[in-house]
């Protein structure tokens, strides 16, 4: 199992989207990607999804794309199965693409271990942030440092990444 | 002597209770009698419970978990804080699920699960039954990993 760590290469993928399109890193151009390991039924999930919509809306303009990735066992969490991931993203009104990794091997190369995880690329596709997406799963207006925003806004503005490292918290990916 | 009669009344009502699992504190028992059912409260057995109003009952707790699942230490926590304020002195009966087999038999729908008298603080609608984490819908609106401390504590009202 390869774990994508601080300064790797971003791993390429090809993967079916709700939308049924294949997609792929290529897909992106030059553009900041923030790859976020996901899924439907996990209440850590759930509780950040809005906050995962805003971030995409907050930063599109900058060059910004996040991608969604579940990778769960369908077939022992039904709730995770690609019919249901497009429910959930025409429901929550998903501004980012949400893909399928049926065989879990895009979860496994990257070393994705929760849901949600965070894997932020730069525009040379060089690993800048992983881990959490702010440090309050349960309260958005309780959250004291916002990890994935920030860093956002060190690398669009081209400084250094403050935290670049923290514990992504969430159920864990659910292996086959 | 009143103090002691009383006191030889209320140990023979105790255990009628233990038979009838109910008891309700006369009107003419007085303040001497309600002090002893609350320092009884500390030793009684486990299973039941003197509330602040020195109503007895039979309170069974049980807390369900999975390992895998970060907020169960927390959800205890907050279980235990919730029945502390509301003065019952329960045992909290704490059970890991390990397996989907054990998931299955006890009709385990995620972690953290609180039963209390066998009754869930939120009564899920599904039956599928897995080592997962809970989404529970909070008053506002919001999902959380856990059940919220108001949750708890309507749901332990409802059974006191």
């Amino acid at each position: 199992m390869t774990t994508v760590k601080i300064g790797d290469r971003a791993l390429d993928f090809s993967l079916t989207g709700t939308d049924d399109k294949t997609h792929s890193l290529n897909d992106y151009g030059s553009k900041y990607i923030a790859v976020i390991f996901s899924c439907n039924h996990c209440p850590y999930v759930r509780a950040w999804e809005d906050r995962m919509v805003k971030i995409q809306a907050d930063y599109a303009s900058k060059g910004v794309q996040l991608i969604g990735i579940n990778a769960n066992d369908a077939s022992k969490y039904p709730d995770d199965g690609f019919q249901n991931m497009k429910l959930r993203a025409r429901e929550k009104k998903f501004n980012f693409p949400y893909l399928r990794d049926e065989d879990q091997k895009v979860a496994k190369s990257y070393g994705a271990e929760r849901t949600p995880e965070v894997f932020l690329f730069d525009k040379n596709r060089m690993l800048q942030y992983h881990g959490a997406i702010d440090d309050n799963y349960d309260d958005p207006s309780a959250v004291k440092v916002h990890y994935l925003r920030n860093a956002l806004e060190a690398l669009t503005n081209g400084t250094k990444v403050p935290i670049p490292e923290t514990a992504p918290v969430g159920c864990s990916v659910k292996w086959k | 002597m009143r103090t002691v009669g009383i006191c030889i009344k209320f140990v023979l009502e105790l255990s009628v209770l233990r038979l009838s699992h109910r008891l309700e504190l006369p009107n003419d028992w007085g303040e001497s009698g309600r002090r002893y059912v609350q320092e009884r409260n500390r030793r009684i057995p486990s299973h039941f419970i003197v509330n602040s109003d020195g109503l007895c009952g039979m309170l069974r707790v049980t807390f369900q978990y999975c390992d895998d699942c970060p907020s169960h230490e927390q959800a205890l926590t907050r279980l235990r804080k919730v029945l502390s304020e509301e003065r019952i002195a329960a045992e909290i009966k704490i059970i890991q699920i390990e397996t989907d087999e054990q998931a299955r038999r006890l009709r385990f729908i995620g972690s953290p699960t609180i039963l209390l008298n066998d009754v869930d603080v939120d009564p899920p609608i599904t039956n599928h039954y897995a080592l997962a984490c809970r989404a529970y819908r909070l008053e506002d609106g919001r999902i959380s990993p856990l059940p919220s401390e108001e949750m708890i504590r309507r749901a332990i009202r409802r059974e006191s």
